[in-house]
């Protein structure tokens, strides 16, 4: 795994769309250019966060974080 | 005690978003009898923070007014709304300036909601809220990792917190075959337990449940009064155990799971709405 591959990895598995085991494999399997927008991503991501869970919208970010 | 409660006013939105969860006939609305009755359990139970949801929030306000007027302490209060009334600022600021003791906008922006709401939207509404000096956020829903290449998108309206949900095979979702694309069962989900477990929901018609997923003969787990949902068996069970916990009461073995059931909701409705062997669970 690539230190990219890694970044991207810890990105995902840090607002919690997807697991610590499934993350490297995720990041294996995509493509470059689908590497270069994930990074992109992380360079302006800024206060994104995971919710905790995948449960309705309305109760999302249930408070300040 | 729970300390959050999302109150869906009502079902009416204005958007039809393929991955919707919430489900119900848009000509339901809060009733004055359940407004009276969700004001005295709020005020005895005092919740701190009250979230506002339906459909779509501002199609309520009169009804969202008419509840905050009689809650006798000041909580906060949030709406999560689709912002398709913030069509320029001045419109934005004043939709929300007509709702008294509002504390925080959460906008729901997504590939869905971005097939009804332009993101000029996002802008007015960022920019009506720092005006009236309202917290801002979105709720950004994903169906895979890739989604969250919107964040960039979304970062062009400015500094905001930006929260990440899945998105879950009910309702509307389930009718279109939407769902998040996990690549394999999660093993860490038996570690953890419902996101939800801190806060309770009412939902107009139904009453008080954890959350408003339509799952499977979800219509049990809603109870008239606060007191009945914390008396019954499905609260004491899936606030007090993790879903590893849960899974172990009815003799469900990890290797009869598949990548679906690494979501709570898909786990939590074959937990709670399973066979009879399932009856420990029951409400």
């Amino acid at each position: 795994m690539t230190n990219k591959d890694a970044v991207i990895a810890a990105f995902l598995v840090s607002l919690g769309a997807l697991s610590v085991a499934q993350a490297s494999s995720y990041v294996s399997a995509i493509s470059q250019d689908e590497k270069t927008v994930l990074m992109s991503t992380i360079a302006v991501a800024g206060d994104a966060c995971g919710t905790g869970g995948s449960c309705d919208e309305s109760l999302a970010v249930p408070t300040p974080k | 005690m729970a300390h959050s409660l999302s109150i869906v006013l009502g079902y009416a939105c204005t958007f039809k978003c393929r991955h919707c969860a919430i489900v119900g006939p848009p000509q339901q609305c809060l009733s004055e009898p359940e407004i009276l009755f969700l004001t005295e359990s709020i005020n005895r139970f005092r919740f701190d923070t009250l979230i506002l949801v339906g459909g779509e929030p501002t199609l309520y306000i009169p009804v969202i007014n008419d509840l905050l007027s009689a809650v006798a302490y000041t909580p906060r209060v949030v709406i999560t709304t689709n912002g398709g009334f913030a069509v320029t600022e001045e419109l934005a600021e004043k939709t929300l300036r007509q709702i008294t003791g509002l504390n925080e906008v959460q906008l729901s922006y997504d590939r869905f909601h971005s097939e009804f709401l332009a993101m000029e939207n996002v802008e007015n509404l960022k920019k009506a809220c720092d005006r009236l000096g309202l917290r801002f956020s979105v709720v950004l829903t994903i169906q895979s990792p890739l989604d969250l290449a919107l964040i960039a998108q979304l970062r062009k309206s400015g500094e905001f917190t930006i929260g990440v949900q899945k998105v879950v095979p009910y309702g509307a979702a389930k009718e279109n075959k939407i769902s998040y694309a996990y690549p394999s069962f999660d093993k860490e989900i038996l570690t953890q337990y419902c996101p939800n477990k801190d806060g309770m929901v009412y939902m107009c018609g139904r009453g008080f449940s954890v959350c408003d997923i339509p799952r499977r003969g979800y219509e049990k787990y809603f109870f008239r009064t606060v007191e009945q949902l914390r008396e019954s068996g499905f609260y004491r069970q899936i606030t007090a155990c993790s879903f590893g916990e849960l899974a172990k009461k009815v003799g469900l073995h990890e290797g009869t799971l598949s990548a679906e059931h690494s979501c709570p909701c898909v786990l939590c409705a074959e937990l709670f709405s399973g066979p009879e062997e399932n009856s420990q669970l029951r409400p």
